[in-house]
């Protein structure tokens, strides 16, 4: 048993439990080696009596411990002392994604696209290491007080265990793709699923599909068709519905095929919502037909301003809506399973409903420091405070410090004190967002130079100064503002980041008016013109630039069509001419000649060559890799050989990688008491071997 | 009538969470008893919701009034759930626990039987293996929902999950099947460490085959689980509700 202020693996002092879920308990911890804090999370002990589970999860968790990303909670340390086995991380002070979104009820599609891209990026930095998280959901992912957007728990949570298990507080089925809930392969493709499902909660603040039990839901997932979550939320712009359904396709096939591609949709999005650039495998009409939902109808009569454009929107569905049950029976039913939902998370937070709670993936962080606004420049709704009768400055202050933007107005009053508010526009109580505005009404004269009296018209300019010029085009273009952007250097503000805007924020503008960005281009420096390096050898390359101040950057040899330019420098990073800082790294390109490409053809043999252990018929994954690292060929089979022919290879050699499980030999023991020889099977090991290949050259000389 | 239970830990586990009971003697109104269940949770929570299960429904039994010994066995299993909940939720080291069960009893050539989880009660003669009792199981229900095949199903990954258990959830509900017994038939009970590790086919080879007497079988049962892996706890109760000694 864990106690608090022992310590384990003579390094990590146990401060206090934070968490506790399905198969692990977690700790924050110090590190005495390197003097900082750390979690901890030590798997249970019904898991760690399981000797087959055991080993998988150390080899999971030795993998996961190969990653680093920022956008990944990283794992430092394995280990295992007196049967408690414990894995070290980042300790991340901050809130599940699961936790942030039933506190604000759903995000704003800017927030809910920027935290999927995070995420995003940290399951692509795993995916590149051919680790598979398959439990990515909002529990898995942390926003940490930062904001930055963290995931965790890669290949351990579901390191399956035979363990006789409940469902009784399943909630991951309900990220869970088609081919896992069938318990079938799964692979990069059921994370990006899952990472739709999670993308349609922050939009929505509801999972798609929901059920009164584990297996109604995991059939769902497997049968029935995901609803778009414009259903629920209208003003989701259509590139981020079609994103989502784009992920949460049934086929694997359908979906985005890779990480990277769902990225760069995701980032589309951000610059232009409304438009329609994502590419789906096949139009998927129903989707456009579908019926809107009882509770957003209930929504719509709360909000009776908007019934009028849902009821025309809704006789405008081209079909009758098909079947269903009556409105209040269903209504009610659904907010049954939302409860039924909040009592499950709530059983997840005290100990005592874990109760059975004993299910796989299941982890929930409970982090320190759940302080609420924390994420400041997000929209949480804040209440307007009395202002009437303080004094100006504080009054703005105070506001200011709540994330809104105030706009000061001045009038003559004859009952109240000068500098003092008269009024503000938003009375005392009103629910409203960080980010908007509050006028307030000053007694007394403008003080001079304030931009504030002088120029009522217009917009309010948000500031954007030191954000992405992606996130300060994306806030400007959301109030109404066009956007140029023009290079600045700066010592202090990141490359890429905005250094300043014209006009200022805070300030007004015409709606629709220019707003000019300064971008940073990095710090500032002494401009020397890039020499012409082309056509020298490479020693004579370097030295003329050494010369003029610049320095060497990367050497890549390339073909070169031209023969006379063979051994000799034929490209430079910079033309000719150009004026750059001095320091700057010239990346050089060095002729190996004209082209000549290589061609994998024939067949490729069994594993079984290397590793005699191979048998005949198991699954293998097999992957080929040029020496320069490109994949050019990846598969599963069954069967050997198989049968390849792939062109314009770059490099000469490559690797082929294997990738299947081996079951270990059958071993023979005797019993001592009966004297019976029992055979005991071996452990089925995840196992992979390689073979390296020699590319034929290819004939044909490429133009 | 003739029967034989073991409980056996199999090759991968360090403790055995299963239990095995069985009275041929009348127990409360009852005329005989077969428990079999298959405690989860950490090391000494699983072992002893499995014993708690058994040793309430034993209580409960001998304190029942009623006739109706489907009745009775529900009604025990009612008890077991709701005392195991008490236990887990007062110490720390139980939270989590919970037990399958399947309780029989034998009323001439009646057969009562209740169940909750992954543990079976099966009926097998020459001619066929009949599973009477339906898994509280996750890939179960997805085939019984159209969701997965059985061929799907055997390979699923989470075959482990069990979707119903005794001493995890305020309202439990509990199956019950009754089963009309031919002259032949053998009635096995047993946790999931032996159907894992066999199928249907190979228990009734060892059940209804040409060799041995009850002990034996069983005894066969528990041995080739253990050959095949023995990855779980294996607990079985062989019964032979008309054999020869009885009959006369």
């Amino acid at each position: 048993m864990i106690k608090i202020g022992m310590m384990i693996g003579d390094r990590y002092e146990i401060l206090e439990k934070i968490g506790t879920g399905g198969m692990s308990d977690v700790y924050k911890a110090k590190c005495h080696k390197l003097n900082r804090y750390v979690a901890v999370k030590v798997l249970k002990q019904e898991f760690s009596e399981n000797t087959n589970f055991v080993s998988k999860f150390r080899v999971e968790a030795q993998a996961a411990a190969s990653l680093t990303h920022p956008n990944i909670v990283n794992v430092y340390d394995v280990g295992e002392e007196n049967g408690i086995y414990y894995i070290v991380m980042e300790l991340v002070e901050g809130i599940t994604l699961k936790k942030y979104i039933e506190k604000k009820a759903r995000l704003s599609v800017k927030e809910a696209v920027s935290i999927a891209i995070q995420a995003c990026m940290g399951i692509e930095a795993a995916h590149k290491n051919h680790i598979i998280h398959r439990d990515i959901k909002p529990q898995n992912i942390i926003i940490s007080k930062e904001g930055k957007v963290k995931v965790t728990d890669f290949g351990i949570a579901k390191a399956a265990t035979s363990n006789t298990i409940t469902s009784n507080v399943m909630g991951s089925v309900h990220y869970t793709s088609p081919e896992q809930a069938r318990g079938g392969y799964s692979d990069e493709k059921s994370d990006i699923y899952s990472m739709g499902i999670t993308l349609f909660e922050m939009l929505t603040g509801r999972v798609p599909f929901n059920g009164d039990t584990t297996v109604a839901i995991a059939i769902k997932q497997i049968q029935e068709e995901m609803p778009s979550p414009r259903e629920f939320v209208p003003e989701i712009p259509v590139s981020v519905e079609r994103i989502v359904l784009k992920c949460t396709q049934k086929s694997p096939d359908r979906r985005y095929q890779s990480m990277p591609e769902l990225i760069e949709d995701l980032k589309k999005a951000l610059m232009a919502p409304d438009e329609d650039f994502v590419q789906m495998m096949e139009p998927d009409d129903e989707a456009a037909t579908r019926m809107i939902k009882e509770d957003e109808i209930s929504e719509i009569k709360k909000q009776t301003r908007r019934r009028e454009y849902t009821e025309e929107d809704m006789r405008l569905k081209k079909n009758p809506p098909r079947k269903r049950r009556p409105v209040a029976y269903e209504e009610i039913e659904e907010e049954e399973e939302e409860e039924e939902e909040v009592s499950k998370m709530e059983k997840l937070t005290t100990v005592f409903a874990v109760i059975g709670a004993v299910l796989i993936g299941c982890i929930v962080l409970f982090l320190v420091g759940r302080s609420v606004g924390i994420f400041g420049t997000e929209s949480t709704p804040v209440h307007m405070i009395e202002v009437e009768g303080m004094d100006a400055q504080t009054a703005e202050k105070q506001l200011k410090d709540m994330g809104l933007e105030v706009v000061l107005e001045y009038e003559t009053s004859d009952s109240v004190e000068e500098g003092k508010v008269i009024s503000a526009d938003v009375p005392k109580g009103t629910e409203i967002k960080e980010g908007d505005t509050v006028t307030l009404t000053i007694s007394g004269e403008a003080p001079e130079g304030s931009t504030q009296s002088s120029d009522q018209s217009g917009l309010p300019v948000p500031d954007v100064k030191n954000k992405t010029e992606a996130e300060a085009r994306a806030t400007l273009t959301r109030s109404g503002f066009e956007v140029t952007v023009q290079q600045g250097e700066s010592d202090t503000v990141p490359e890429g980041s905005v250094i300043s805007q014209s006009p200022e924020g805070g300030s007004r503008a015409a709606s629709g008016s220019t707003i000019v960005l300064v971008i940073s281009s990095g710090p500032s420096s002494e401009l020397v013109s890039v020499p012409d390096v082309r056509g020298q050898d490479i020693d004579t390359a370097v030295a003329i630039l050494v010369e003029r101040g610049l320095v060497q950057g990367t050497i890549t040899y390339v073909n070169n069509e031209d023969p006379n330019l063979t051994d000799k420098v034929c490209e430079q990073s910079y033309s000719v001419g150009t004026m750059v800082a001095a320091g700057t790294k010239i990346d050089l390109s060095v002729s190996q000649g004209p082209k000549v490409t290589y061609a994998l053809t024939g067949e490729i043999e069994s594993p079984a060559l290397e590793n005699p252990d191979y048998k005949a018929g198991t699954p293998c994954q097999v992957v080929v890799t040029t020496a320069s690292g490109k994949e050019i060929f990846s598969t599963m089979t069954e069967t050997f050989p198989v049968k390849v022919n792939i062109g314009g290879i770059e490099d000469a050699t490559g690797v082929i990688t294997f990738g299947y499980s081996v079951t270990g030999e059958t071993t023979t023991q005797v019993d001592p008491a009966t004297g019976e020889t029992i055979s005991i099977p071996g452990e089925s090991k995840l196992t992979s071997s390689q073979r390296v290949i020699e590319f034929t050259i290819e004939e044909e000389v490429q133009p | 009538m003739e029967a034989f239970s073991i409980t056996d830990i199999g090759k991968r586990r360090r403790s055995n969470q299963d239990y095995a009971f069985y009275s041929l003697q009348p127990i409360g109104p009852l005329p005989n008893l077969f428990l079999v269940a298959d405690g989860m949770g950490g090391h000494q929570a699983g072992d002893y919701a499995s014993r708690c299960a058994v040793e309430t429904i034993l209580e409960e039994v001998r304190r029942a009034e009623n006739t109706n010994s489907a009745e009775v066995l529900i009604e025990a299993i009612q008890s077991a759930n709701k005392k195991i909940l008490t236990y887990s939720a007062e110490d720390e080291k139980l939270r989590g626990m919970g037990t399958t069960i399947v309780a029989a009893t034998c009323e001439g050539n009646r057969l009562a039987v209740a169940n909750v989880g992954d543990s079976r009660l099966y009926v097998i003669n020459r001619e066929e293996i009949r599973q009477i009792t339906q898994d509280h199981s996750f890939v179960e229900e997805m085939v019984r929902y159209g969701g997965i095949s059985r061929e799907q199903a055997r390979r699923h990954p989470d075959r482990n999950i069990i979707t119903r258990a005794v001493g995890v959830a305020d309202n439990l509900k509990v199956d019950c099947f009754f089963v009309t017994l031919q002259e032949n038939d053998k009635v096995l009970l047993c946790t999931d460490g032996l159907t894992n590790m066999l199928d249907d086919s190979e228990i009734q080879g060892i059940v209804a085959g040409e060799e041995g007497n009850i002990r034996s079988r069983a005894e066969t049962l528990v041995e080739t689980a253990n050959n095949n892996g023995g990855r779980d706890n294996i607990s079985v109760i062989l019964m032979e509700p008309f054999s020869e000694e009885v009959k006369e």
